[in-house]
């Protein structure tokens, strides 16, 4: 191999996408007519375009029928074809769960959920082998590094029976989900053999920042696909027509803050000192700036603080939809320009962040003019009291109005723990419990007879965060699943896993951050382990909760505690959680 | 940061899992195995891994959670180096209560079957000891019918049959209540119903009314009909010194649909208690002490307090009359005997009715011998003896408003009816003369309908003696056998002869002593045998003659003629015999012959000329009681007239012994009539819805005694109120007693206004019933 | 719902309640009927409510109210039954055996429901203000992890400073201590005095020691804290879990006499339809 000048390898690079890109793969690659005409000269020294692709991308290789991205997931990455096409499925026509080989499982019936009573099985983690011997041979294949890959049968009859459209080489496809996270929107798969470069998200930032034209294309998708929709989804912009729309999604300007695999420095984060942990956080608007834009998060969440005297006390923090600013804009419009105040707080981004800055002008120009009283928000303070917002929906435990304060050691430990993630965290008022684990037995009810938690976990104040699966608004742990079996489910929106697909790697485990997904060496009716067949090893699956997505009653574990101590929580909803923590 | 015993990551911490019942032993020293216990709680324990043969060499399988490979791997005969220890397996606390839950049941189980098999169950299952009064009932069955039918009959008595009345029965066979036993308070539900008519004002009273409308909705599971079982009210099992007949006034008022708190406030009015009726015995209080106790000669034997007439009775409850002696004698006595009474003191039962006995015999109606001086109307008694007879009542129909001591002009009807009368009158003369008391027993028991035993016809009959009934028939009718016997042959007989006479004028004795010479001769001549003889044969010229206005036939007919002749003269020889002898005794009568009447003071039969006459023999006489009793109860048929008569003429005022004097009469709704011989006093068993004590309020009165309570009501017109017969009409001597003097002790803080106080809840008559001796043979020990 | 507004609420309910049963009760006695028998069946029927909790727990997969509104009103059933109860014997110790063994036993399941409502409501939060959060089944095994590391620890310290003196005390006073779960009873009554004890004994010790030593001892100390902490926590999570050991199983055997007791009143009492 001929050597080059040695440099320093950037620290970003320390793990390549994939270690084993030959020069000639990385040729070819700039060779595609995507990256040819870029101009080189917008990358620094450090960071030129080979290096990316040398350690951002990598080439795979598809089967007809294979699926490439698939509905539902989190995926990091995006991709292009070099040779073949591949075939997207448009909205809203879809594949079924088994073709894309999730399990479906209907809801159970009273008398079937009754049934579990005498039907579980007596011993732990018992399933039936024979399930598995199905599954194998449906819908999924051993791939190149032997990750499982699902594959469809029977390509022309999918094409006779959706509505496909198919995508040429060297078109970037998927690069939005892999910038804002959010779930692929479509599925796509392999028309034919095709052979694609797969970019991981780093990459496409660097590229996006530095290359003019690329940025304009991606943003340009971007506005077109997802930005309008997210901008509607702000009560504020509700009632504006179409043009106006345009125009501020024109304005616009996206932001990502945070360290995108944020969980994989989570422990250590933890283990550092309050006021490093702080700086570990990227701010977004410092206390004290003047408010040029309203700020919608995207995506992520984000803490709310200011400054005492030589730390940052928190007072809340605010999570996808959010906005941030609005109350200061909105004064400075109505006060007039003489008496202009700047950002009461610090917004800092929490994990991995992305804002949507929409300028204050804009702002001025075309939303509050014509803004319901009604909607205007309570005059910035430093520290307000909080009341439920207008739009908000009246919540349980507490009537609209004054939300009851969070006090400031437990709003600090769910942030730093990152518990605002969960959509169903599970909190365990500790002076309530009379520890029966009444919870834990009937989780393990509806369940096989196998627990989905374990009632310890981190503890404040008189409070348990037990180890139970979060549901996490964007979770970590579904990113680097090889077969799709950890997904959400299509109805509630649940984390879960498919049992069949599931190849016990751990790569969920590992990921999440906050240690609920276990790993079980599964057995058959009679105890014994199920190992496989040529290495003889015990069979491991992921297992987590499922909220008992397929129970009648809903989570069986905040039904089942006789003192009501446990409750689930979308932290997002902080009155509500707010309200219980006071009641 | 404070150290954590725990690791939370899932390579440190699997599930923990309390829903399993058993969890490894050696979860206690902290490394429980990967295996796990069985569901039976049995060790499962083995090696750690099962090694696999590869390419011929064993390798180690061991999990990754479990460590992964081992660094020794497997023995070269392919087994696992690392066995794992077996352990004894411990129950999850969790299962632990469950698991004891099931065994103190079986436990539980099994005592109970040990209990019964060992024969403790009646024992166990009995539910306390019963009253002091039960204590003699040692056997559960005596009470409960289900009892000793054995368990599997329990459980269905229990829930598949009602046992409630079955059960009670058996509490009648020591406390019979009568028919109704099981209907509020023994009462028929027609009777609870028109009571229920009778009283209901509008409820009041705060608990009351509670309880009442809840009754309303209760009612329909329970009504009136529906049978009252004993444990509804008596509640056994609750300790020898329970009192069982304990019952709350809300019980009470649960029914009575007049509602009240208490006795001082809204209890009802009394109603002119304590009187329900006027007083049996005739008595004005208010006279004889305002009169006749004031009178000087009365003064001595007058009562000098309301305990010299009354006393409590042995319950204390009711103040009952003393005797007739004790109370009235000394006054009265006197009266009953008829002491100093113009008319006649004896009572007039047979005797010969007066007939115009010349007109009679100018029409030639053919009433054989009668005495012409007979001129009493017939007396009631023999009327009501001749009512039996067939034709009696047409006969006194057709003589009805006839003068029988004039009837120059009778129609020829009535004159037949007249005579058939005079011969029913001989016809019991005769037959009471002949037969005596069979006669009489015969004509009673026919009239009254119903056999007669002895003692009846004792008092009835008056004990009539023979002599006297024969001695008037023969002074009467002289000829009176032979007149009936020929009667009742239906020959003829001569008009009205003056027969009659003789006896007539031996009552006078001036002019008679020549007569009876005659007839003294006449006795003469039938003492000649021949003139018999002789008589006979002008008898039998007679008897030729008829002969021969008869015809034909003659030699049969003297021999018939003969033999029946013959037969006549043995009769007439018997009989005419005594009747010639009497007069003989009575030759010269001494002066101080005494008259029937005197004769019998102490009472008793006479003849006083045409009538026999019984005089009653003091208070409480037999006689006249009998025959008040017996017209007084007797149907009102057609009979009536008669029976009435008799009972009225002994009840009237002037009639001999007085009775009806003090001895009120009641008639009752179907027109008997019934004579309080008794004052007012509790039947035996008789239980009054009302009762008081009059002992035990004996120390409340003050100086005014008995009249604290019983004031005089001066006004009242006593005796008035006895003109009819109706008992309930009636004017007291006595104020009522009103309810304020009751409800001034008895409230409920003093002595209390339990409803059962004053009321019985069991009325009528209710006699405990003895056990039966039908055994009385077969008792071990009997002779 | 907050909870002290919940509580005030349940318990007026409960209080009204129970007033309208004792009026009903009265009424129905003095409408002649058998009032026993139907106390006795709102009580069966009362006490069969409180018995379902029992099962309740076990189906939790099933919709059917959360366990907590159960809780709720199994607590306030319970407290009503007491009523029910003494109404139906009327206020009176019964006198035949099997109704004073059921007496009996009804009174011991209503003091250990009692103890237990009362340690649910006291212990919980005394068990979070100390020490570690850890579940029940796992303590022993926590225990035998501070028992090796005492002992490394007193073995470490006897070959490093040449001296026996901790290692005897080890022997003397804590082997025994580290042996298993102790001071059950001190614990629950919240008495410190078994730690206090241990603490002077190592504190005594320490006077003799040299600062080496002291260092072992000092670590020592710690675990001893560590473990007196588990030993709080086992004691305490034991006796919420103990309780139910009497309620529960004498509930059957209640219900057990209560149908025997049911067959013999209708048997011999009337008899039912």
């Amino acid at each position: 191999m001929a050597t080059g000048v040695a440099i320093q390898r950037p620290e970003r690079w320390d793990n390549p996408f994939s270690p084993d890109m030959s020069e000639s793969e990385v040729d070819k690659i700039i060779g595609l007519d995507m990256f040819r005409d870029m101009d080189t000269s917008k990358f620094s020294e450090t960071v030129s375009l080979r290096d990316i692709i040398r350690n951002d991308t990598r080439i795979r290789h598809y089967k007809k029928g294979d699926i490439i991205v698939r509905t539902g997931d989190y995926g990091t990455t995006a991709f292009l074809s070099i040779t073949g096409h591949v075939r997207v499925i448009i909205p809203p026509s879809k594949l079924s769960n088994s073709q894309l080989g999730r399990s479906s499982v209907p809801k159970k019936g009273f008398l079937a959920a009754l049934g579990q009573l005498w039907r579980n099985p007596k011993l732990p983690e018992v399933r039936d082998p024979t399930r598995y011997a199905a599954g194998r041979d449906t819908s999924t294949r051993t791939g190149e590094g032997n990750e499982t890959l699902t594959f469809l049968r029977d390509v022309p009859a999918i094409l006779e029976e959706f509505n496909t459209h198919r995508i040429n080489p060297s078109v970037l496809f998927g690069e939005i989900a892999a910038l804002t996270r959010a779930a692929r929107t479509t599925t796509i798969f392999a028309e034919d053999d095709v052979e694609v470069v797969e970019i991981r998200r780093q990459g496409i930032r660097d590229i996006r920042q530095r290359v003019e034209s690329f940025r304009e294309n991606v943003d340009r998708m971007y506005r077109e696909n997802s930005l309008k929709n997210n901008l509607m989804e702000t009560p504020l912009f509700h009632d504006l027509d179409d043009g106006v729309l345009d125009k501020i999604a024109a304005a616009t300007l996206f932001e990502t803050y945070g360290d995108f695999e944020w969980h994989t420095s989570y422990n250590r984060y933890l283990e550092s000192p309050h006021h490093e942990r702080l700086a570990m956080e990227p701010i977004i608007v410092h206390e004290g700036d003047y408010p040029d834009g309203l700020l919608i998060l995207a995506s992520g969440s984000a803490r709310v603080s200011y400054r005492v005297n030589h730390g940052d006390k928190t007072i809340r923090y605010i999570g996808t939809g959010a906005l941030f600013g609005f109350e200061e804009i909105a004064q400075n419009w109505l006060e007039g320009t003489d008496r202009i105040i700047s950002m009461q707080h610090t917004l800092r981004a929490v994990g991995y962040t992305d804002i949507l800055r929409v300028p204050t002008s804009i702002i001025e120009t075309y939303v509050l003019p014509n803004l319901p009283k009604s909607m205007f928000p309570p005059p910035a303070e430093r520290h307000p009291v909080e009341v439920s917002h207008p739009f908000e929906k009246r919540r349980k435990y507490i009537k609209a109005g004054a939300i009851p304060k969070i006090d400031t050691e437990t709003l600090e430990t769910l942030v730093e723990h990152r518990f605002i993630m969960g959509t169903s965290t599970m909190l365990i008022d500790l002076d309530r419990c009379v520890r029966c684990d009444a919870c834990v037995e009937a989780c393990a009810k509806g369940h096989n007879n196998n627990p989905r938690f374990i009632r310890h976990g981190r503890t404040f104040e008189h409070y348990m965060v037990a180890n139970a699966c979060m549901h996490c608004v964007d979770p970590v742990c579904m990113i680097g699943c090889p077969t799709g079996a950890i997904h959400r489910n299509t109805e509630g929106g649940q984390v879960m896993i498919n049992d069949d697909t599931c190849i016990g790697c751990a790569t969920c485990a590992t990921n999440c951050p906050y240690d609920n997904i276990r790993m079980v060496e599964v057995r058959d009716q009679h105890g014994g382990f199920i190992v496989d067949e040529d290495t003889k090893k015990p069979i491991v699956k992921a297992t987590k909760c499922d909220l008992c997505f397929d129970q009648p009653g809903g989570p069986a574990c905040q039904r089942a505690c006789p003192h009501d101590a446990l409750q689930r929580f979308d932290m997002q909803d902080r009155p509500t959680l707010a309200g219980w923590l006071n009641r | 940061m404070k150290r954590l015993l725990q690791k939370f990551d899932f390579r440190s911490s699997s599930y923990s899992r309390p829903n399993q019942t058993w969890i490894c032993g050696r979860q206690s020293e902290g490394s429980p195995c990967r295996i796990g216990p069985g569901a039976d709680g049995s060790c499962r324990a083995n090696f750690e891994c099962q090694p696999a043969k590869r390419d011929d060499r064993w390798h180690c399988t061991r999990s990754d959670l479990a460590g992964g490979q081992c660094r020794h791997g497997p023995f070269p005969d392919g087994i696992c180096c690392k066995p794992v220890a077996r352990c004894r397996p411990v129950m999850n606390w969790r299962a632990r209560p469950g698991a004891a839950a099931w065994r103190v049941a079986a436990l539980t189980f099994g005592l109970l079957l040990v209990l019964v098999a060992g024969g403790g169950g009646p024992a166990f299952i009995n539910p306390g000891p019963l009253t002091s009064q039960h204590v003699g009932l040692k056997d559960c069955k005596s009470c409960h019918t289900a009892f000793d039918k054995g368990p599997t009959a329990w459980v269905h008595a229990a829930f598949a049959e009602k046992t409630d009345i079955a059960d009670s029965k058996r509490c009648l066979t020591c406390h019979d209540l009568g028919g109704d036993s099981f209907r509020p308070h023994g009462l028929s539900p027609s009777r609870v119903a028109e009571l229920t008519r009778d009283a209901n004002p509008p409820s009041r009273g705060s608990w009351a009314m509670i309880s009442a409308s809840a009754a309303m909705a209760l009612k329909p599971l329970k009504g009136i009909e529906s049978p009252l079982p004993c444990l509804s009210c008596h509640r056994e099992h609750h300790g020898t010194k329970f009192d069982l007949t304990a019952m709350a006034n809300a019980n009470c008022q649960f029914c009575h649909t007049f509602q009240f708190p208490s006795l001082e406030n809204a209890h009802p009015e009394f109603d002119r208690f304590p009187f329900k009726r006027r007083t049996r015995i005739r008595f004005d209080h208010l006279n004889h002490i305002s009169k006749h106790f004031r009178d000087k000669e009365m003064r001595s034997s007058a009562p000098k307090a309301c305990k010299s007439c009354h006393l409590p009775d042995e319950d204390g409850f009711k103040m009952s009359l003393k005797s007739f002696e004790d109370n009235c004698g000394a006054c009265h006595g006197g009266q009953v005997e008829g002491v100093g009474r113009a008319t006649a003191k004896g009572l007039p039962v047979f005797n010969v009715p007066g007939l115009d006995v010349a007109t009679l015999s100018e029409r030639d109606v053919a009433i054989g011998e009668w005495p012409e001086d007979a001129d009493e109307e017939i007396t009631p008694f023999m009327e009501f003896l001749l009512s039996g007879d067939r034709d009696y009542m047409a006969i006194r129909k057709a003589l009805s408003g006839l003068d029988l001591l004039d009837l120059a002009d009778a129609s020829p009807e009535q004159l037949a009816a007249v005579e058939s009368f005079a011969w029913r009158v001989k016809e019991l003369i005769f037959d009471v003369a002949v037969e005596g008391m069979p006669a009489l027993m015969t004509r009673l028991e026919k009239i009254l309908g119903k056999p007669l035993s002895t003692q009846e016809l004792t008092h009835l009959s008056g004990l009539l003696p023979v002599d006297t009934m024969r001695m008037a028939a023969h002074q009467w009718v002289p000829d009176l056998y032979r007149e009936v016997a020929n009667y009742r042959q239906g020959s003829g007989e001569k008009g009205p002869s003056s027969a009659g006479n003789d006896s007539g004028d031996k009552g006078g004795d001036k002019d008679g002593g020549l007569l009876t010479d005659e007839k003294g001769g006449d006795g003469l001549l039938t003492d000649e045998k021949g003139g018999d003889g002789l008589l006979t044969d002008e008898k039998g010229g007679d008897g030729l003659l008829t002969d021969e206005k008869g015809g034909d036939g003659l030699l049969t007919d003297e021999k018939g003629g003969d033999g029946l002749l013959t037969d006549e003269k043995e009769g007439k020889s018997a009989k005419s015999g005594e009747p010639a002898t009497a007069p003989e005794d009575f030759r010269d009568e001494p002066e101080n012959l005494a008259t029937g009447e005197d004769w019998s003071m102490a009472g008793g039969w006479y003849r006083d000329e045409f009538t026999l006459r019984y005089r009653p023999t003091g208070h409480a006489d037999r006689f006249l009681r009998a025959w008040l009793d017996v017209t007084g109860q007797a149907a009102p048929l057609s009979r009536e007239v008669t029976t009435r008569q008799i009972f009225e003429s002994l009840a009237s005022d002037k009639s001999p012994g007085l009775c009806a004097k003090c001895h009120s009469i009641d008639a009752d709704t179907d027109g008997r009539l019934s004579v309080n011989w008794q004052g007012a006093r509790l039947a035996p068993g008789e239980h009054p819805f009302t009762v008081f004590s009059h002992t035990s309020h004996f120390s409340l009165p003050d100086d005014k005694g008995c009249l604290t309570c019983h004031t005089f009501n001066k006004g009242a017109k006593y005796l008035d109120s006895f003109k009819d017969r109706n008992p309930a009409t009636f004017a007291s001597n006595f104020e009522q007693i009103p309810r304020q003097l009751c409800a001034g002790c008895h409230t409920a803080a003093e002595a209390g206004e339990s409803c059962l106080t004053c009321h019985n809840y069991h009325i009528g008559k209710i006699i405990p019933a003895l056990s039966s001796t039908l055994e009385m043979m077969s008792v071990p020990g009997a002779p | 719902m907050n909870i002290t507004v919940r509580r005030r609420l349940n318990v007026a309910i409960t209080v009204m309640v129970g007033a309208t049963l004792v009026l009903a009760f009265a009424v129905y006695d003095a409408s002649l009927y058998q009032e026993p028998f139907f106390t006795g069946w709102v009580l069966l029927a009362v006490m069969g409510f409180l018995a379902l909790f029992n099962l309740r727990k076990k189906i939790t997969v099933l919709p059917l109210g959360s366990a907590s509104t159960w809780a709720q009103l199994h607590i306030y059933a319970g407290w009503l039954v007491i009523l029910l109860f003494a109404e139906h014997i009327g206020w009176r110790l019964p006198d035949g055996v099997l109704e004073f063994i059921i007496t009996v036993l009804f009174a011991i399941i209503v003091v250990s429901g009692i103890v237990g409502l009362m340690l649910s409501r006291i212990l919980p939060p005394r068990l979070t203000r100390r020490g570690e959060e850890v579940i029940f089944e796992r303590i022993p095994a926590f225990i035998a992890e501070l028992r090796n590391e005492a002992e490394d620890l007193v073995l470490e310290s006897a070959q490093e400073t040449r001296s026996s003196t901790i290692s005897d005390f080890y022997l003397r006073h804590l082997s025994g201590f580290f042996s298993g779960p102790r001071n059950h009873l001190h614990h629950l009554f919240a008495s410190r005095r078994p730690e206090f004890r241990l603490m002077n004994d190592i504190d005594n010790l320490q006077r003799y020691l040299n600062s080496r030593e002291n260092e072992y001892a000092d670590r020592l100390r710690h675990l001893v804290n560590k473990k007196d902490d588990l030993d709080f926590y086992y004691a305490l999570s034991l006796a919420l879990k103990a309780w139910l050991l009497v309620h529960v199983p004498l509930t059957y055997s209640l219900l057990i006499l209560v149908v025997l007791h049911l067959v013999v009143v209708y048997a011999f009492g009337g008899g039912m339809s």
